[in-house]
């Protein structure tokens, strides 16, 4: 690929990329969310037309935004979010839109024949006949990759493929790849987990802002320099952060356990505590249990069992007015859904959560001129030039997170509970959010921060905890922890506790 | 009345009542497969009875009529889609607005064409037929076997539906297109190609079950004569879990209640109409609310879709 | 021009045949106020993200309530008539409260339920009207309410007063149930921009997972919400049979609560919006009467224009779909 450039809207997703991919070696491509990796491949897949450059297969150019002529090629990506069928089988998902037929029906055994027979050849193991909506997640990626495979890909892209798998999962897959790697396959792995990228990768380029910062053979690289690479951004190195003595513990969860949406056990047995004045990091791959942490002690989520105390006092009435009464702030993980109602204009939204309450209404109705005070009190303090009139939905996405972060903040809450505050924001707004929390702590709240980005984990918590499959598995008192350690821990090794 | 008489006339009149729904409901199943809620059933259905009649009237024909009530319906249907996969619009309404469409228009058509208010005259029906051997079975015979060939027709149309639904690839293109457009796409399939193939189909289904009752049950239309039946199909099918088979079933179920109702007329028995009137509405409700019906909806059942 | 008519007289007899004159200009408003309250009901659901199609069942049941009782209870029309207004909306509000409440607790779809409850709705009072409530007479209908009892003309009202001469034909039979209209609509539309309530239910309609988020218990929303729509509907039910049939007979209303849902969708949900698109249904309803007696243009052209005006309006508007799109998410998480 060569000088590959694109923008959306006012973003640059990628400047000027160049990359070389070789057959039979595993290309890592590096980066935080945002920096421009699956941008990068969707164009070299074709489900993206880049605004400038050229893409070469074998010295030939290569159509471009065609997926039928990249998997002519032999092109094929597997997305993060998977592209399935859940309500059919796992071969009817491989072969859909290229059934085998005999007369006007589909021939089932001949297709599971096929299936089979690809299982075989590569090395997997599914169950053809298996529904997909009953499988696991790890199962699903194996039939995503079937789907690729079978085209006679030579180049392999797999987008944040390990974000989802445990690590016994993350071990087969890996092995899977060496394989692949054996038979002349190309691989390109993204990702933004350091440790497996070093573990596999026979070459890497690391991608920050859509540039390329530097293509390099990871022998001799360490997790230090990738991540400088990475991040890069002095931003995160200034988090001024005093140290501050905690206070009482304000909230407590013991034995908390609680089911998922699909009804499975989420939660078990987790014991937590925060104090005023300190910052609780949760870390943890995505899936192990903190949405439905944070959702239970948000009030949206009933426990299964287990107490929760506040101020030294068991809840009885999980509710999310309640949980809002005692004092209790949450941002959301998904602003857009959740956080914000994005065709309400800007006053709706400061007042969504506390619109129940005096000031701002007074009984049944609502003080107008209170809400629009208060708005405009908060659009000023946190530097959002525009007017409550606008739409939520008009703001960047960093103004909208510092309306959700803003509001929460406005009533001085003793507890706040902020769950990806950062997530697709960018830079100048994620240092406010920083700010923010840092501010919120020494004022004498308790913070639980729950956040997939590591290095934010670590440069903003007092203490660390780490969740998997539910529990809590290892703590950390203070912050002088690696990341090694970290991962360790999030890959489900209960280590030696620095509580 | 001898209890076997009774049952007779009542399998007999289950199965003509149920086949104008059965028609529809085998519409909705199609539809909502792929994804799309055809609300408009009722008002494509009162289209293709009118059409029906119509046509039947210009040509002495009644299969002719039948040709043109799918015709027409099937061009509601296309309409429909227009508005509901192009233009994104949303399902329920466009299809209610289509369903008034059909009472404005039919009530037009019948002051314009004949000047007749409420009624057109008698055309030629779809009359009975018998078919041989079967229909000489007790009982059995004459409710199953005697009826006007449409009714006929719907069993061999659910086998071939379930058939199309669950083993061609067109159908499993569709149930991909309906659980997840996304992944359709992305293996090539067109998810508005499908929708629109979908709810043609559907809307000539519905056409079918108009002339059923328009000149198969009488030779004539009457105003609104669907009364609510598209909706009742609708609910048929959720209550057939969206297959083929039990969306006709269902339709049979709801053809029951109503044939009871007739049937207690006759043989005497004195309840009012009207309580046994409402039966099958009452039974679309709890067909609705009934938790079995919901969780086998298509996965992206109501929801548009924008091409990535 | 299909049917061979010159338009331009058709249409000239459609807007003199609506506001031509005076007691025209009343037949109007007459038709108009149904419609206000049944645009209002069905605009109420719409904004808490439900499609109240069956209006008109609600309608019905509160048009019993007040033929049934209204002849015969006795109680001193000054009372009488707003408490029969009261009874009629509670009426609609029970009736609206089931499939509120089946879709609070399992999901059930409300297209289906509010219509097929309105077609049970339909055939209840049916039978009310040819056995029970039936006066004897050749027309199946109920009593005929005594002059004292029902809502007195605007011109007598006016009269009362001393605005007007008395014994004066202003505005022809327009009855004080306009009055009654544009305050719940005013009402209505006081509730969703000032009120804590008004703003619950608005959140629900455009994000329901936010709505949860912001504290607002879903499932009693979705059922006050019905409630409040089928309130309305239930009230213009009672206004229709004190204003202006004085009785309830098998056809009286001619969709009312159906053509509601063109004029929510036409006022684009609000309630200012509700009103003016209900001035223009009732000048088309009105106007068609006429049309149809002078220019031969046959009436159902309105209906017709009705369908246009849903399917046009459908096609542009974004959105409720939007807000379905939400919706049905939410659903599908909860199933899976």
């Amino acid at each position: 690929m060569r000088g590959i450039s694109k923008h959306f809207g006012s973003v640059h997703a990628n400047t000027s990329i160049d990359l070389d991919i070789h057959p039979g070696k595993v290309h890592a491509l590096l980066g935080e969310n945002g920096a421009g990796k699956s941008t990068l491949m969707n164009i070299l897949a074709g489900f993206v037309r880049p605004d400038a450059g050229q893409v070469e297969i074998d010295a030939r150019p290569l159509p471009l935004a065609d997926p039928r002529a990249a998997i002519d090629a032999g092109i094929g990506m597997v997305h993060q979010h998977f592209q399935l069928v859940p309500s059919l089988s796992i071969t009817a998902n491989v072969l859909l839109n290229d059934e085998p037929q005999s007369g006007l029906f589909i021939d089932e055994a001949a297709a599971h024949q096929q299936v089979a027979e690809l299982c075989r050849r590569f090395g997997l193991a599914v169950d053809p006949r298996a529904r997909v909506r009953d499988t696991t997640v790890a199962t699903q990626q194996k039939v995503e990759i079937l789907k690729v495979l079978r085209r006679e890909a030579r180049v392999l892209i797999l987008d944040e493929p390990t974000a989802v798998l445990t690590p016994s999962e993350v071990r087969e897959l890996f092995a899977f790849l060496v394989e692949l790697r054996a038979h002349g396959t190309a691989i390109v792995l993204i990702t933004h987990k350091l440790p497996e990228a070093l573990g596999i990768a026979d070459r890497l380029t690391v991608l920050r802002g859509g540039r390329v910062i530097a293509t390099k053979d990871p022998t001799s690289l360490t997790t230090q320099d990738l991540a400088r690479m990475m991040v890069g951004r002095e931003v995160l190195l200034d988090v001024a952060k005093p140290s501050h003595e905690p206070g009482d513990v304000v909230f407590a969860a013991h034995a908390l356990a609680a089911r998922d949406d699909r009804g499975m056990q989420a939660l078990q047995g987790v014991e937590l505590e925060v104090r005023a004045g300190e910052i609780v990091g949760v870390a943890g791959v995505d899936g192990n249990g903190q949405t439905e942490l944070v959702e239970v002690v948000a009030g949206l989520r009933p426990a299964s069992s287990g107490t929760i105390e506040w101020l030294g006092e068991t809840i009885e009435d999980l509710s999310v007015l309640g949980q809002m009464r005692r004092g209790i702030g949450y941002i959301p993980e998904d602003r857009r859904s959740r956080g914000l109602v994005l065709e309400m204009d800007l006053r709706a939204n400061v007042i969504l959560r506390r619109f129940r309450e005096e000031p701002l209404s007074k009984g049944l109705q609502l003080d107008r001129g209170v809400i629009d005070r208060q708005t405009r009190t908060l659009l000023d303090r946190y530097g959002v030039t525009a007017s409550p009139d606008t739409a939520a939905a008009n703001l960047s996405g960093g103004n909208q997170q510092k309306i959700v972060v803003g509001r929460e903040l406005l009533d001085a809450p003793r507890l706040l509970i902020a769950s990806q505050p950062t997530r697709g924001v960018d830079i100048g707004a994620t240092q406010f959010v920083y700010d923010q929390l840092v501010a919120a702590r020494d004022r004498g709240a308790a913070i639980l921060l729950v956040s997939f980005d590591l290095d934010e984990l670590l440069a903003l918590s007092d203490r660390l905890v780490v969740m998997y499959r539910g529990q809590i598995n290892a703590r950390f008192a203070n912050t002088a922890v690696s990341q090694e350690e970290l991962g360790a821990a999030m890959a489900g090794s209960v280590s030696g506790a620095r509580a | 009345m001898e209890i076997a008489v009774f049952i007779g006339l009542l399998l007999a009149a289950t199965f003509r009542i149920a086949a104008p729904i059965g028609y529809a409901a085998l519409g909705a199943t199609v539809a909502e497969r792929s994804g799309v809620i055809n609300v408009g059933l009722e008002g494509m259905m009162l289209f293709g009875a009118f059409a029906g009649v119509f046509v039947s009237y210009l040509t002495g024909n009644p299969w002719l009529g039948v040709l043109g009530g799918v015709a027409v319906a099937a061009l509601v249907a296309l309409l429909l889609a227009v508005a509901v996969v192009t233009f994104r619009a949303n399902q329920i309404v466009a299809g209610m607005a289509i369903n008034v469409l059909a009472l404005g228009l039919t009530r037009f058509g019948l002051d314009t064409i004949w000047n007749q208010p409420g009624v057109s005259p008698s055309v030629a029906g779809l009359g009975p037929i018998e078919v041989p051997l079967l229909s000489q079975l007790p009982i059995l015979g004459e409710a199953l076997f005697q009826q006007n060939p449409l009714v006929l027709l719907l069993p061999l149309l659910v086998v071939a539906a379930h058939l199309s639904l669950v083993r061609t690839p067109f159908g499993r293109h569709l149930e991909a297109v309906g659980e997840s457009p996304e992944a359709a796409e992305s293996v090539g399939i067109d998810v508005v190609k499908t929708r629109y193939v979908a709810l043609i189909v559907s809307g000539a289904l519905a056409g079918v079950g108009g002339t059923v009752l328009s000149l198969g049950q009488l030779t004539y239309f009457v105003e609104a004569m669907t009364a609510g039946r598209g909706f009742i199909a609708l609910a048929a099918n959720i209550f057939g879990r969206w297959t083929a088979v039990g969306a006709f079933l269902a339709s049979l179920l709801f053809g029951l209640a109503d044939a009871l109702q007739l049937s207690l007329q006759v043989a005497g028995v004195s309840i009012p109409s009207q309580f046994l009137l409402i039966l099958p509405y009452l039974l679309t409700i709890v067909a609705v609310a009934g938790a079995v019906g919901r969780t086998n909806a298509p996965a992206a059942l109501g929801r548009p879709y924008t091409r990535a | 021009m299909l049917t061979g008519q010159d338009p331009v007289a058709a249409y000239g007899a459609l807007v003199s045949g609506a506001l031509g004159s005076d007691g025209r200009i009343g037949e109007t408003l007459i038709n108009t106020i149904p419609l206000i309250l049944t645009g209002l009901a069905v605009a109420v659901g719409f904004r808490g993200g439900l499609f109240n199609i069956g209006a008109e069942g609600q309608l019905l049941l509160g048009a019993l309530v007040a033929a049934a009782v209204a002849p015969v209870w006795g109680v001193p029309p000054l009372l009488g008539i707003p408490l029969l207004m009261l009874f009629g909306a509670a009426a609609g509000a029970a009736f609206a409260f089931i499939p509120g409440i089946l879709k609070a607790r399992l999901g059930a779809n409300e297209v289906i339920t509010t219509l097929m409850l309105s077609y049970v709705a339909f055939y209840i009072s049916e039978y009310l009207i040819v056995n029970p409530l039936k006066e004897p007479g050749v027309l199946p209908a109920t009593a005929l309410i005594a002059e004292a009892d029902r809502l007195p003309r605007v011109s007598d009202a006016m009269a009362a007063v001393g605005l007007v001469e008395p014994g004066g034909q202003l505005l022809g039979r327009l009855h004080l149930g306009l009055l009654v209209a544009l305050l719940v609509a005013a009402a209505i539309a006081y509730l969703f921009s000032r009120t804590v309530p008004g703003f619950s239910i608005r959140l629900l309609g455009l994000n329901p997972e936010a709505a949860r988020y912001g504290g607002v218990p879903i499932g009693r929303t979705i059922v006050m919400t019905m409630m409040l729509s089928g309130a309305i509907a239930g009230l213009a039910g009672v206004i229709q049979v004190l204003g202006v049939n004085y009785r309830m007979s098998s056809s009286f209303s001619p969709g009312f609560g159906f053509t509601g849902i063109a004029i929510a969708l036409l006022g684009n949900v609000s309630a200012g919006g509700v009103v003016l698109a209900a001035g223009l249904f009732g000048m088309l309803q009105t106007g068609g009467q006429v049309m149809q007696r002078t220019a031969g243009t046959p009436s159902s052209i309105v209906t017709i224009i009705e369908g246009l005006v849903i399917f046009f309006v459908a096609v542009q508007l974004y959105l409720p779909t939007a807000r379905l799109y939400r919706w049905s998410l939410r659903l599908r998480r909860r199933r899976s």
